[in-house]
């Protein structure tokens, strides 16, 4: 079975955009990340699933959602995006 | 003695002639508010033991508690201003505490933030004695109930080569003495112009962040950074972005999406202080 994420609850990041750069502040660990467009479209799909999901979304679902390509290299690099996420705690791995 | 600095009271008690003397010096202007209640009491101890005699030495006290080891009794002053940085950066969680040198002029205020060795205190003395008035050398006070930055118009600390710069610079400055052989080396602090002290209840607007960083034999020189990557220098340059949290991020953001924001490289001070003018017009 594939691997999915699921936002953090309600509240817990804070974003600010300057000028197609991202700034997203953890409000559980403290910590600010500064997010490239690609990344923070990442962060945003995810953050985009309906209130109360807990199926997630797949590393698929996130490229058919925010990018117009299926290219396998661009794929890794989202999964990598997503493993980083999960270990800064932006995002959760799903449980189901 | 309770003085007014800026939006803070500090209670201050003198333990030597010297200090008191430089003490008064550098604070002779500020308001006396012997009735108002204090946010931070300072006492300037000596330690009741042998070495009174022989090396004799002042401790730091904060509500009565010393924090820190012993300075020697000959540097008092500089002993008092860095503890009250450090009173200030671990108390004041009312303000978003900036890391930096902030100056106002037209009622809009350049914050610049910088690590030691960029020229940031010379820079902003000078700035200080060219129609830039100062809010303070060490913290933007960025105010998280009234949005706006709060000056603490206090001596501005010159180090080394600094010291004989400013004199040249500025003439009519008045410096303190100098105490040599600090962890900093020579330290002499220059009094805050009077107006600074007389205005220090009018607060402003952060207009620009303005990163310097002195770089010898270059051209003074502005260049614009993107405004994510402010925030984050900005950020990492305060006392309480960690404590405040999501209203430390929140001030960040309004900070920097109300400002210009550039990296200043400069040798000569005329010249940094020109470049910095022209943002004005």
């Amino acid at each position: 079975m594939s691997r999915a994420w699921l936002a953090q609850p309600s509240g817990v990041l804070l974003w600010e955009e300057f000028d197609g750069q991202f700034v997203v502040f953890n409000v559980a660990s403290g910590r600010t990340h500064l997010l490239n467009e690609a990344a923070a479209a990442v962060l945003r799909a995810i953050a985009e699933l309906p209130s109360g999901s807990t199926s997630g979304y797949s590393v698929d679902q996130i490229m058919r959602r925010s990018f117009a390509t299926d290219d396998p290299g661009w794929a890794q690099h989202v999964t990598r995006i997503l493993h980083e996420f999960e270990s800064e705690g932006l995002v959760c791995l799903s449980q189901t | 003695m309770r003085l007014a600095i800026g939006p803070l009271i500090v209670a201050v008690t003198g333990g030597s002639r010297s200090f008191d003397g430089t003490f008064t010096l550098m604070y002779g202007d500020f308001p006396v508010r012997q009735d108002a209640l204090a946010d931070f009491h300072v006492a300037m101890s000596r330690p009741n033991s042998a070495r009174r005699w022989l090396k004799p030495q002042v401790l730091f006290k904060l509500d009565n508690q010393s924090l820190f080891d012993p300075f020697p009794l000959d540097t008092a002053f500089p002993m008092f201003e860095w503890g009250l940085n450090w009173s200030i950066g671990q108390r004041a969680h009312q303000y978003l505490l900036l890391h930096a040198a902030t100056l106002e002029r037209g009622g809009r205020a350049v914050l610049m933030p910088a690590i030691p060795g960029s020229g940031k205190s010379t820079l902003c003395a000078a700035m200080a004695h060219r129609g830039w008035r100062l809010l303070s050398d060490e913290f933007g006070m960025f105010d998280l109930r009234r949005r706006c930055l709060a000056p603490v118009p206090r001596p501005v600390a010159l180090k080394n080569e600094s010291i004989a710069i400013m004199r040249s610079f500025a003439p009519e400055a008045l410096l303190g003495p100098e105490f040599p052989k600090t962890r900093k080396g020579t330290i002499a602090h220059l009094r805050a112009p009077r107006d600074a002290v007389l205005r220090m209840d009018e607060t402003s607007y952060p207009a620009w962040v303005v990163f310097p960083r002195f770089s010898p034999d270059t051209p003074a020189g502005l260049r614009p950074i993107p405004k994510a990557h402010a925030f984050l220098r900005l950020a990492h340059n305060s006392f309480n972005y960690d404590v405040t949290g999501a209203e430390g991020f929140k001030a960040v953001a309004e900070i920097v999406r109300a400002c210009e924001c550039f990296e200043l490289r400069f040798s000569n001070l005329d010249q940094a202080i020109a470049k910095l003018d022209d943002l004005i017009a």
